[in-house]
């Protein structure tokens, strides 16, 4: 900041400077000069403009402390939400504002915090996916909040899926959790009476419902952008089997007998018409169409799958289908992380809203509202998700899958692999190679990445 | 009698002013695109980590290495082979095609504007938003082109959902996107063509075919060879609408160099080796644009 105002007040300078020589010139000489330094003017106009940034000090004379956040909460009910738990946050901290730095979606969140971050700007605190903090905490620009967790009054409560989703390889915890989900079946009740509670059973009932234009489950596998539902349900599917896709030390065994089964099972429900692979939410398009049975997704998508569906039937919902080692669930969403660069006053702060927003009667008012799980069960005994779970009681069997709830802790290869793994589950869904193949193939250029 | 002598050597500061008023420009040239272009070179010979600069490691040509090893997935040569087929077919059909209906509707009746403004709106849409659309008019299940498929009695296409149809719809999307700008390329080079030559060679008994050829295309070779850099430049950087339909795959059939420079920058944050991948895109494209120059010098009579 000091650079640019020194530039500011050189060309403040400069203009003075020549307007005083100028006036024993002749008017000819005068008009090139002042057509010369408005010139000069535009160039440094330009060269300033880069400066021009409103002072980032968050702190103010009064002593007043303002929390940047930057998230992607932009859509449904998550804005308002959002904005409604801050509102009330300010209201009982007086001396604390926080700025909510919305962007529109993960992607573009992380770009930003990385671009921010590039410049000298990060926010005190942003939302952060486990992947992403492994980059970041390498980087050395989050902080760990082991000391700060080893105080709080309401971590003790979390469930332990969500404590084990706030620490890295280190064993330390680098974030806090906010968004939580897990996966669930929607389904048509139409179509479907009762959810299938096995793998086995849901191949049944996919296959006898995908007649007449109807094609049970459609999903997204993503690809090397990124992993999507489609192959995060094959890691589902072969956990639930007893198999894994990253061993203890984070090694990707994508050739795990039981992970090649579970994609031969999608492939097979794919070639007898049951199941199809698409883009952009195609199992919620499928369900609204009354053109698609299921839609495996996860609970963040129930306000969405009930503006799909518009009434047209009823949507029911349950846990996912067993495997023969029982339930597995991937825990999905984001947490916060705490940027270094904030001073202590503003880390200070932004550690209250933390602590508020994890309250039990804060996410018992975010989960009723957008759909997300709470992320202590006393959360429960708060009015406002008593009733809302006494209007969804499937919510119930979903929460009681968040102290089993795993995801892969992860490595500095874990996203790359995953990409990989996805862009092969989608070469194997599109026909072009065996599931055996694929994999192969997968395996080989994951652990070219292991360090 | 005074002679007066006048130097015609120029003096390199003989009008500051003229610095003066091209300094804007210089300074945008210089800090957007030169300054980041020297910038991406520099970053090629290191292990980059943007987020702290302190931890980034020299590694000289390694990025290098490793990218023509072809050990990563996708490899550089495989993007490099779907780079070459889509530009070739985008620069070969686009260039054909605009010359084609330029043709067609160099007269300026109202049904020819029309026709003109038609096909010239497609280039001014958002590549994001057009590209959305196609997405859906491509959808496998409830997509338009397969609807009117089945009203033909065809099979259906999962055009984006198939390795072997993902790069072909991809390229007539393009192809729907990009004409349009070539077609005003040539309808500007038509208005310029002599008529007289035209018009003598068809007394002389050329037909209309003859007269195009040996006529009106020699006329049009520097709007030819203009249209063919254009294409190949934005061909060889095409990138929003393998990011929107297809994000590279299915698996990485659409993976193409350009792709993989934002991948390995933004989703596999190895900055090192996609400002490798940068250069080599920029050395190829500078290459082509040259080579192009050079041929069209050595036709010129």
């Amino acid at each position: 900041m000091s650079r640019c105002t020194s530039h500011s007040t050189t060309s403040h300078n400069v203009t003075t400077n020549s307007s005083t020589t100028n006036s024993s010139t002749s008017a000819f000489g005068s008009r090139r000069r002042t057509l010369g330094v408005a010139g000069a003017g535009v160039v440094l106009a330009i060269a300033l403009s880069g400066c021009s940034t409103p002072d980032a000090d968050a702190g103010s004379a009064s002593g007043d402390v303002t929390v940047t956040f930057m998230e992607a909460m932009s859509s449904g009910a998550l804005k308002p939400s959002l904005e409604a738990a801050t509102a009330r946050f300010e209201a009982d901290n007086p001396g604390i504002t926080v700025e909510l730095i919305e962007q529109p979606d993960y992607g573009t969140l992380f770009t930003k915090i990385e671009s921010s971050v590039a410049a000298g700007a990060a926010p005190t605190i942003a939302q952060v996916n486990a992947a992403w903090a492994v980059t970041l905490a390498d980087s050395d620009v989050i902080l760990p909040l082991d000391d700060r967790v080893a105080g709080s009054a309401t971590y003790d409560s979390f469930y332990d899926g969500i404590k084990n989703d706030m620490t890295l390889v280190d064993g330390q915890n680098w974030m806090w959790p906010f968004n939580k989900s897990l996966y669930v079946q929607y389904f048509n009740s139409n179509l479907v009476a009762d959810a299938p509670s096995t793998w086995t059973e849901f191949a049944t009932t996919a296959r006898d419902v995908s007649t007449d234009g109807v094609v049970a489950v459609s999903t997204d596998p993503g690809g090397a952008s990124g992993i999507g539902q489609g192959s995060e349900l094959v890691g589902m599917i072969a956990e639930s089997n007893g198999g894994s896709m990253f061993d203890d030390e984070g090694v990707p065994t994508f050739t795990d007998p039981e992970v090649i089964s579970a994609l031969e099972y999608l492939v097979g429900l794919q070639a007898d018409g049951a199941l199809a692979a698409g883009t952009n939410y195609p199992g919620q398009q499928a369900l609204g169409a009354e053109k698609g049975a299921f839609d495996l997704s996860t609970v963040a998508s129930y306000q969405y799958n009930l503006a799909a569906v518009d009434g047209k039937f009823e949507m029911g919902v349950a846990t996912l289908p067993e495997g023969t080692e029982g339930a597995s669930n991937a825990l999905s969403g984001t947490n916060i992380a705490m940027f270094a660069d904030a001073t202590d006053a503003e880390q200070d702060a932004a550690w209250q809203y933390m602590e508020f927003l994890a309250s039990s009667a804060e996410t018992a008012e975010w989960a009723a509202a957008t759909g997300y799980l709470p992320v202590t069960p006393d959360a429960i005994d708060e009015p406002v998700y008593a009733d809302y779970i006494a209007s969804n009681p499937w919510v119930s069997d979903v929460i009681a899958q968040l102290d089993i709830a795993v995801r892969p802790t992860p490595r500095p290869w874990t996203t790359d692999s995953l990409s990989i793994f996805a862009a092969m589950v989608s070469e194997a869904l599109a026909g072009a190679s065996t599931p055996a193949d694929a994999l192969e193939r997968a395996q080989d250029a994951a652990l070219a990445l292991v360090k | 009698m005074t002679v007066v002598t006048v130097s015609r050597r120029r003096r390199p500061f003989a009008s500051r002013w003229a610095y003066a008023f091209i300094a804007p420009a210089v300074v945008v040239f210089a800090v957007f695109t030169i300054v980041p272009t020297l910038a991406t070179l520099g970053i090629s010979l290191f292990e980059w980590n943007w987020l702290n600069i302190g931890q980034s490691t020299l590694i000289g040509l390694d990025n290098y290495t490793a990218m023509v090893s072809g050990a990563m997935l996708p490899s550089f040569w495989s993007t490099l082979a779907v780079t070459a087929s889509f530009v070739v077919s985008m620069v070969v059909i686009v260039t054909a095609l605009g010359l084609a209906i330029a043709v067609l509707l160099r007269r300026p009746t109202r049904l020819s504007m029309f026709g003109r403004s038609a096909i010239f709106l497609a280039f001014v849409t958002p590549q994001v938003a057009t590209s959305i659309s196609w997405i859906w008019m491509y959808n496998d299940r409830f997509g338009v082109i397969n609807a009117v498929l089945e009203r033909l009695a065809l099979p259906r296409v999962n055009w984006l959902g198939d390795p072997d149809t993902a790069l072909l719809a991809i390229l007539i999307y393009s192809l729907w996107h990009a004409t349009g700008f070539s077609m005003m390329i040539f309808i500007g080079g038509l208005a310029s063509v002599s008529q007289e030559l035209g018009e003598a060679a068809r007394i002389d008994g050329c037909s209309h075919w003859q007269e195009f050829w040996y006529i009106t295309l020699p006329e049009l070779r520097p709007f030819v060879v203009f249209a063919v850099i254009i294409a190949t430049i934005n061909a060889l950087q095409a990138f929003t609408q393998f990011f929107v339909m297809t994000g590279g795959g299915p698996g990485y059939s659409t993976a193409t160099l350009g792709f993989q420079v934002y991948q390995q920058a933004f989703v596999s944050r190895n900055a090192g080796y996609a400002a490798a991948l940068a250069v080599v895109l920029f050395a190829i494209t500078a290459v082509m644009a040259y080579a192009q120059q050079r041929v069209n010098r050595r036709l010129d009579p």
